[in-house]
């Protein structure tokens, strides 16, 4: 569904991502992990336009250059790890504002969209934050409200930017099995960056690793453990642990 | 949202016909009831282009008069009072300089390559401090007669006759009011973020320029007009958002309506304070707005509370 070929973006003569090619199917679940400034956040806002990469990017075989801004929401959505300028803003407002591709000056959420936002306020379980002041919010809820937000586009192409950091292990687990039923459900797609490599091995259907704005490998989770490609993209070596419910990997401690 | 849309149109009808009600029909038709039309069109205008300006910056501090079109414009002014040159051409200049400083903020921004809040403030900032410094310059050099004429235009007035200012006004404002609410959209994503807006399908470039010229468009002929009446623009948009949703398709209306009674109220007093004269309506917008301004902040009640 999404095809990348030849991407490059340069800023200042710096290059953030070089030669990025992969191809992406439908109803898949990507973890996309590499070091601090490797360019995962970058490729993201490539994908979702925010950022320019000419012709290089296409989704369900259309290039994303030939479309408007509002078809593009309506295909990808973003979460990311920001912190907008909230003041005197509610949950149920950002929900509201999320449909905009949809909407036009004078038309309200029509009945089908009002029950699917009742529905995700239900899953994320944000309906307490109703009409509260976004600024006394945590930053783990403001996550969950976020990722509602998000599943409200509607998109067939879901991007997540280390937006599950700041839930706790419960909240977490409840949002990976929300990504598989809305993968499995509409057959579509999501990219999630973590730093976390345990939770990349355990959801993702495919690991894309990046480091330098490279694309060092794309394939299951048990190659990333084969190839040992951890140890050399950060630079520490791991130990592995195999489970009856998978492998886990832990950094090695620093002999003194 | 419609009781406040009623209680403003009623103190805008009401306005006309205090003191005095019907006694004099010249005066109610010549001078009154253009006066309140005027004041009615121009502090609606202001509230709107705050609107405007408040969410385009995301910035509370924005008003009408941050980009320096004002300062701009009442340079344009105190230039035709230096020279001696009539009421024609103290609004016209004013209107030209307004246009003249949109246009640098837009060159400034062309020569950056990128259209950014911070970058047309800090340009708007400028123009206002080197407009400032030049009508101190020309008050340095002029007559104590031109001296007094530039003061009391910079107070801002009322003091009009027949519909000529409302005719040159109306159109500006209520052409963009209708703009502006096709925009109510956009308005409201790009007052949360700009990633978070052009993740949603907002071209944050084009409707920030879009709304920057909306915004001096509506700014530009009041000041040309009846000079350069502060508070109105900064305070009504605050009051609004605070008591009510923050959407602005309904935010652009309430501020509309809300403003125009603002500043009928303030036209209002001004008229009945001082039983011999009228006292400039730019001290009583800032001596009324400024107390409500901050008991409203002080206080609790919020729609999101």
């Amino acid at each position: 569904m999404l095809n990348v070929t030849d991407l490059n973006y340069t800023v200042s003569e710096r290059k953030i991502l070089s030669d990025i090619n992969f191809s992406l199917q439908k109803e898949e679940l990507i973890c996309l992990i590499g070091p601090n400034g490797a360019g995962k956040s970058t490729l993201l806002r490539a994908i979702c336009g925010i950022i320019p990469s000419g012709n290089s990017i296409s989704l369900n075989g259309e290039n994303l250059n030939k479309k408007s801004e509002k078809q593009r929401a309506k295909e990808i959505a973003l979460v990311s790890s920001f912190s907008p300028a909230l003041n005197g803003f509610t949950m149920e407002d950002l929900l509201n504002f999320s449909r905009y591709p949809y909407m036009n000056a004078y038309r309200n959420l029509d009945l089908e969209e009002s029950s699917l936002k009742k529905k995700l306020i239900e899953e994320f379980e944000i309906g307490d934050f109703h009409k509260r002041d976004l600024t006394t919010l945590s930053s783990g809820e403001m996550q969950r409200i976020l990722l509602a937000c998000a599943f409200f586009q509607e998109p067939s192409l879901l991007l997540v930017d280390e937006a599950l950091s700041n839930l706790d292990p419960k909240v977490k687990i409840k949002i990976h099995r929300s990504f598989k039923k809305w993968i499995s459900k509409t057959k579509n797609s999501l990219i999630y960056i973590t730093h976390d490599i345990n939770e990349a091995l355990q959801l993702a259907d495919r690991v894309m690793v990046i480091e330098s704005g490279k694309l060092k490998l794309f394939d299951t989770p048990m190659k990333l453990l084969e190839k040992k490609v951890l140890d050399e993209i950060y630079q520490i070596d791991f130990k592995y642990f195999c489970e009856e419910d998978g492998v886990f990997v832990f950094p090695k401690k620093e002999e003194q | 949202m419609i009781a406040v849309i009623v209680i403003s149109l009623f103190v805008a009808l009401c306005c006309p016909f205090i003191p005095g009600g019907y006694e004099n029909e010249f005066i109610l038709w010549t001078l009154r009831i253009p006066r309140v039309m005027t004041a009615f069109i121009a502090g609606g205008g202001l509230a709107l282009a705050g609107l405007v300006f408040q969410a385009l910056f995301r910035n509370d501090l924005a008003s009408p008069y941050i980009l320096g079109i004002s300062s701009a414009g009442s340079l344009g002014s105190n230039l035709a009072i230096f020279f001696g040159l009539g009421h024609f051409f103290i609004t016209s200049l004013n209107f030209v300089f307004s246009l003249f400083s949109v246009a640098i903020i837009t060159l400034v921004s062309k020569v950056k390559k990128v259209f950014h809040p911070s970058t047309i403030l800090l340009t708007g900032v400028a123009i206002g401090m080197i407009s400032s410094s030049a009508i101190m310059f020309l008050q340095v050099f002029s007559s104590e007669r031109d001296l007094m004429q530039m003061t009391r235009w910079l107070m801002g007035s009322l003091n009009i006759v027949g519909f000529e200012s409302f005719m040159i006004i109306a159109p500006f404002v209520l052409v963009s009011l209708v703009v502006t609410y096709f925009y109510a959209g956009e308005l409201n994503l790009l007052s949360v973020d700009d990633e978070f807006s052009q993740t949603r399908g907002v071209n944050i470039e084009r409707t920030r320029k879009v709304l920057f010229v909306i915004g001096s468009l509506i700014t530009a002929p009041i000041v040309a007009e009846i000079g350069p009446i502060g508070f109105v623009g900064l305070v009504i948009p605050h009051i609004i958002k605070k008591f009510f949703k923050r959407d602005h398709r309904q935010l652009i209306i309430l501020c509309f309506f809300s403003g125009g009674a603002f500043l009928c109220l303030c036209d209002l007093l001004s008229r009945l304070i001082l039983s011999n004269g009228v006292m400039p309506i730019g001290v009583i917008t800032s001596l009324i707005g400024a107390p409500i301004f901050l008991s409203i902040l002080m206080g609790k009640r919020s729609y999101s509370n």
